[in-house]
């Protein structure tokens, strides 16, 4: 318990209102050095709680993910990127592709580091361009020529472990030509296409049969050729 | 404009620099004073007086008003534990010299001869641990479980620091009046 002696000496010590002999501060320069200190504070950035969280909980995920779903496979799929070749650019030489079959499961590793496979692909059917028809027959071709989508599907046995090479569906990619099916009937066909620039531009066509060639122009050769 | 009423530390309290500064600088030599008992020199007690500070104001937003004068103990108590931390960290720790002393009451007479000044420079003359016992019982007005956990020793030792601490002041009060007698004659 504190006495009155105690009392005495603390307002003693706290009635003394003035510093030190001999030592006079500079007030101003010592404000500013708390504004200062206070101002770094106040701009240091700091991630919002969310964020951090939100950083937890991927890693969290990303850990269980690994954790938790088998990375062992038996099958091995080697895509292959065919682009779709236009029509014109169809007529193509024997493509020998060699795939190079990556270490799969633990217990066929030693087999698939020394393996390679060498996978013929069938010849691709040669084909003629519509426009390449018209040049050579002076004739419109009827129909509609089929667009080539190549899946190469190959087993290769390796141990009693079937590999299979898939080769995914190819991006389908609009024709730079238009064919256009003109039926049995020899009526006018008309063709309506909006172009890039916001343009409309039509056409007016009709059939001519092989068998009555011109009589006094040689039949000129159509061709569209813009971008649709 | 008056300082320390209650819209004066609001006004503070919500960062207003005019304000804040005013506060600054009308306890800047009450709390000066409060750290040189502590740590004794002069840079030392300037350091520790500005980290408070700097530490009042940082978290000033979250001060609640009690009454006139809550805002002073409030700095009063940052600007002890700042001294306590500086003296730890210096110190490595509070050192508690236990050599016995006799416990002699110190009679008011020779109190109230003293100056204040001179029962300043005598309490500063305390070993570290004494004085900081001294200082956070009589002058700061703690009690003992206070000061136990403040300065992480039990109550007894706090007890029994503070005893020797005011026995080694009585001895140097008398020392001091005995010399000063002798100069006289």
């Amino acid at each position: 318990m504190r006495t009155a002696e105690d009392k005495y000496i603390a307002d003693k010590l706290n009635s003394i209102d003035h510093l030190p002999e001999g030592y006079h501060p500079n007030m101003v320069a010592k404000w500013e050095m708390i504004e200062m200190g206070m101002d770094k504070k106040s701009n240091r950035r700091v991630l919002p709680m969310w964020t951090r969280i939100a950083a937890a909980v991927l890693v969290v995920l990303g850990f269980t993910y690994f954790l938790l779903v088998p990375n062992s496979t038996t099958t091995v799929t080697v895509a292959k990127k065919e682009e779709q070749k236009s029509l014109r650019d169809r007529e193509q030489p024997v493509v020998t592709k060699t795939y190079t079959v990556p270490q799969v499961k633990s217990n066929i590793i030693d087999i698939a580091k020394t393996t390679a496979h060498s996978i013929s692909l069938p010849t691709i059917r040669k084909e003629t361009s519509p426009a390449t028809q018209l040049v050579d027959t002076n004739t419109i071709p009827t129909g509609i020529v089929p667009m080539q989508e190549i899946t190469v599907q190959k087993e290769v046995a390796i141990d009693s472990t079937a590999i299979t090479v898939t080769e995914p569906t190819p991006k389908k990619i609009r024709p730079r030509y238009r064919q256009i099916d003109f039926g049995t009937n020899n009526n006018n066909n008309e063709l309506k296409e909006k172009v890039a620039s916001g343009a409309s531009l039509q056409f007016k066509f009709s059939l001519k049969k092989d068998n009555e060639p011109s009589k006094a122009i040689k039949p000129s050769v159509l061709k569209i050729s813009h971008p649709l | 404009m008056e300082l320390h009423n209650e819209h004066f530390i609001r006004e503070c309290c919500k960062g207003n620099r005019t304000y804040q500064k005013q506060l600054f600088e009308s306890l800047y030599t009450p709390m000066f004073r409060l750290s040189i008992r502590y740590v004794k020199h002069h840079a030392d007690a300037e350091d520790c007086t500005m980290k408070g500070f700097m530490k009042m104001f940082q978290h000033i937003h979250g001060f609640v008003y009690e009454g006139e004068n809550s805002l002073q103990r409030w700095t009063k108590r940052i600007m002890v534990n700042e001294c306590l931390m500086f003296l730890r960290t210096k110190n490595k720790a509070l050192l508690f010299p236990e050599d016995d002393l006799p416990q002699i009451p110190v009679s008011a007479e020779i109190l109230m001869q003293l100056d204040a000044e001179d029962l300043n420079n005598l309490i500063l003359e305390l070993p570290i641990g004494y004085r900081s016992v001294f200082n956070l019982y009589v002058v700061e007005g703690y009690d003992h479980k206070e000061i136990a956990s403040m300065l992480n020793i039990s109550e007894n030792t706090s007890r029994s620091q503070l005893m020797k601490a005011k026995a080694k002041l009585k001895n140097m009060i008398e020392q001091q009046q005995m010399n000063y007698e002798n100069s006289r004659r």
